[in-house]
């Protein structure tokens, strides 16, 4: 009888737990909206800018712990500040745009 | 009792439904309601799975024989501490230990990427709701842990073996791990199922990864030591099914920890990185099936065993699943770069990682051919340590030293100049230790050599990379060598604890190789007062003692050591007798020496007459291994250790409020 009780008040406990959701608003913290194609490419960007800032750090380690010699250091470092730059710029536009 | 422990998994079931249900739902009509009541489900989840765990424990402490499996896997003098571990010593406890951790996991993993993860919610809840419901299907249906009969006089006990102090750790640790490994397969089957072909999903489940990874490290090095030490044959890994289950997923989380960092930076390796999560976690299911369906006493108990074909279903579910998904999203997982040079950090992770999944791959067809022989023939073929070893001293060498390789070489390319410059010193290292271990007599073999010298190459670049960013601190800083060392450290946990993890491994194969290669070992037939001798060791028979146990009776040998005359004091190696169980243990005896060699007494039986048969070892500095498990861990909780400025810069990078007119 006790079990019977016991799993009885589990039941309603955790349906009504289970549906409260389902009766109030729901909360703004959650999107379920798939990202939008311009929201996609300035992800996409961002990444690129962070990437390319990374590698930048990376470089600069690796530089200052003899692993990568003057001259690639210097090449590589400018090709990853223009990759950043390129990407900042272009995320700056797209969001220009879209205001 | 039982019907509470009984509804309770039925309705984690229902629930368990029901969130895959909701949360599919709220994928397709975008109703937010259907997601919020999904994670209550969750919870609801996480609730009932611990009112069956109560009900379960319950039974235990109390002895209430009327639950089988508590009269199948415990008895009244069991200790009290080993009641505890009876939780995973029965099939069914250690299916509910697993779906446990997974609902407490999934609730950690669904909560932590509410924000930054928002549109995977769903489909994250979908999918781990799914592992979740599969097992609790299983301990609804064929290992229900609360089927009950009339209740016995008394249990048939645990077994002997699993009576051991490490009993209570290594397998809730190897669980952990296991189940650990659902959460990035979850992740990684979320973004493509949400057609995100970003890296979010490669961020959020690192972390999960190298926790999962961590917990099935440390598992089985506990489970190394346990066989060490309880199971009496001399020995740390003997390549039995039970440890490769563990090893498998272990080898390809450690090729993902490692191919993670080329998508992170590069943006390539997509497909493979997929595959690496989804193989992974399919191998943890695997090694779950092989422990728990009989598969590995023979092909017949797998066939009479109640969860077999649930879990060849889940495994093919496991393993198909993933590849439809990445040939429908084939398009969003094209790699954005290209190796450009051989002789890149990116090359070397690449190389590492076909090293790792090789092994793998040895050691899987090392467990599956003698169940296929089985299967198909009517004799099973063993597969034995020689074919493992061939693999892992093939393979395991060069990785070794990519070990070394890997943090020498800059990413994108590196100039020979640069080359030659950082290589000089730890190869360098790598010739004087070859050279000191020929001249020494130390070469057992020449693998042997080939690994010590790639042990030293590979030890000396880690140093040297703690030593060149420490110094190019104190330059551009102008910082005390101890500081800049701490700030060089805190600032690059990731870097930093890989690289002590990796001095782990060394440590490791040099305890592995040491204890192995250089072991001494004796045995005889010790009437009182003779004596016998193993390195510079004399074991002097002095007696038989008899010890009683809680539910054991011991009889131990007792032997006094001697080292050039000096007295180290007295080993019992002894045999138990467990009445209760009806069998008997070895209980080994070792004395561990200042050097971490060990003397390891086994006593193999004692005659009528009272002469003793004695085996015994001097293994040499055997105590690395477990030197390593400490410095293993140490790099792990180092790399996992949240660091706040990385965090907020992922959170910046993909949570930026969307703009006007988007939401």
């Amino acid at each position: 009888m006790l079990g019977v009780l016991v799993l009885g008040a589990l039941v309603v406990g955790v349906v009504v737990y289970v549906a409260w959701p389902l009766v109030r608003p729901a909360s703004a913290a959650d999107r379920l909206d798939p990202l939008s194609e311009a929201q996609r490419r300035r992800l996409a960007l961002r990444e690129e800018r962070d990437l390319a800032l990374a590698a930048l750090k990376e470089l600069e380690v690796d530089h200052a712990t003899h692993h990568i010699g003057d001259q690639d250091y210097a090449e590589l470092v400018a090709e990853y500040r223009g990759r950043a730059a390129e990407a900042m710029r272009t995320l700056d536009d797209e969001v220009r745009a879209a205001e | 009792m039982a019907l509470i422990g009984q509804g309770s998994l039925i309705l984690a079931l229902l629930l368990a439904v029901y969130a895959v249900g909701a949360a599919l739902f709220a994928a397709s009509g975008r109703d937010r309601r259907f997601l919020a009541s999904a994670r209550h489900a969750l919870w609801g989840i996480l609730l009932l799975v611990g009112v069956a765990d109560t009900v379960f424990l319950h039974a235990i402490f109390t002895h209430d024989f009327s639950f089988r499996v508590v009269a199948s896997s415990t008895s009244l003098t069991l200790p009290t501490g080993y009641l505890f571990t009876a939780w995973w010593g029965s099939q069914a406890g250690s299916l509910l230990l697993w779906a446990t951790i997974l609902a407490a996991f999934t609730l950690i993993a669904v909560r932590g990427t509410r924000r930054a993860l928002g549109e995977l919610q769903p489909w994250l809840i979908a999918i781990l709701g799914t592992i979740a419901a599969f097992f609790l299907l299983l301990l609804v249906v064929p290992a229900n842990p609360f089927i009950t009969q009339v209740a016995a006089a008394d249990g048939v006990g645990l077994n002997p073996s699993l009576q051991n102090p490490y009993m209570a750790i290594h397998p809730p640790a190897l669980y952990l791990g296991y189940v650990g490994l659902a959460i990035p397969f979850a992740l990684a089957m979320a973004a493509m199922l949400a057609n995100r072909g970003d890296a979010r999903w490669v961020v959020a489940s690192r972390r999960w990864t190298l926790v999962a990874w961590g917990f099935l490290g440390i598992g089985m090095l506990l489970g190394s030591h346990w066989a060490y030490t309880e199971v009496g044959w001399g020995g740390f890994w003997a390549w039995d099914p039970v440890e490769n289950a563990a090893l498998m997923p272990w080898l390809v989380a450690t090729a993902f920890l490692h191919s993670v960092m080329v998508q992170e930076r590069k943006g390539m390796l997509k497909v493979w990185n997929i595959t690496l999560v989804a193989g992974a976690f399919a191998l943890s299911i695997f090694g779950t099936f092989l422990t728990r369906s009989g598969i590995l006493s023979s092909i017949h108990a797998f066939v009479a065993s109640d969860i077999g074909w649930y879990f060849i279903v889940a495994l093919a579910v496991i393993i198909g699943g993933p590849f439809a998904l990445i040939l429908w999203r084939l398009p969003i997982l094209r790699a954005d770069q290209r190796i450009e040079s051989l002789a890149s950090r990116e090359a070397t992770f690449l190389f590492n990682n076909l090293l790792l999944v090789g092994i793998a791959f040895a050691v899987l067809w090392g467990v599956l051919f003698p169940l296929l022989s089985d299967a198909i023939g009517s004799v099973r073929q063993t597969v034995s340590s020689p074919f493992y070893d061939f693999f892992v001293v093939a393979f395991g060498i060069p990785l070794l030293l990519l070990m070394g390789i890997g943090p020498l070489i800059a990413w994108r390319r590196a100039s020979l100049r640069q080359i030659r410059r950082s290589f000089l010193w730890p190869a360098l290292g790598g010739l004087v230790v070859g050279s000191v271990m020929i001249v020494g007599g130390l070469h057992s073999s020449w693998p042997g050599v080939a690994a010590g010298s790639v042990c030293a190459f590979t030890t000396v670049t880690i140093v040297s990379e703690f030593v060149r960013g420490a110094a190019a601190r104190r330059r551009i800083h102008g910082e005390r060598w101890g500081i800049a060392l701490l700030r060089l450290i805190g600032r690059n946990r990731r870097r930093y604890g890989g690289y002590i993890v990796h001095l782990g491994v060394i440590v490791f194969v040099i305890g592995a190789i040491g204890s192995s290669a250089y072991q001494t070992s004796a045995e005889g037939l010790l009437l009182k007062g003779q004596s016998l001798t193993v390195g510079s060791n004399v074991l002097t028979f002095e007696g038989v003692e008899r010890v009683r146990g809680a539910n054991y009776t011991e009889r131990a040998a007792v032997l006094r050591v001697t080292s050039d005359g000096e007295n180290l004091g007295v080993l019992r190696p002894g045999r138990r007798a467990y009445v209760r169980e009806q069998t008997t243990s070895n209980e080994v005896a070792i004395r561990t020496t200042l050097t971490g060699g060990d003397l390891f007494v086994i006593l193999d039986g004692i005659r009528s007459d009272g002469a003793v048969q004695i085996k015994a070892f001097y293994k040499p500095v055997v105590a690395l291994l477990w030197l390593a498990g400490f410095i293993f861990v140490g790099g792990v909780l180092l790399a996992v250790w949240p660091d706040e400025r990385e965090a907020r810069r992922i959170l910046r990078r993909y949570t930026e409020e969307p703009l006007p007119g988007e939401s």
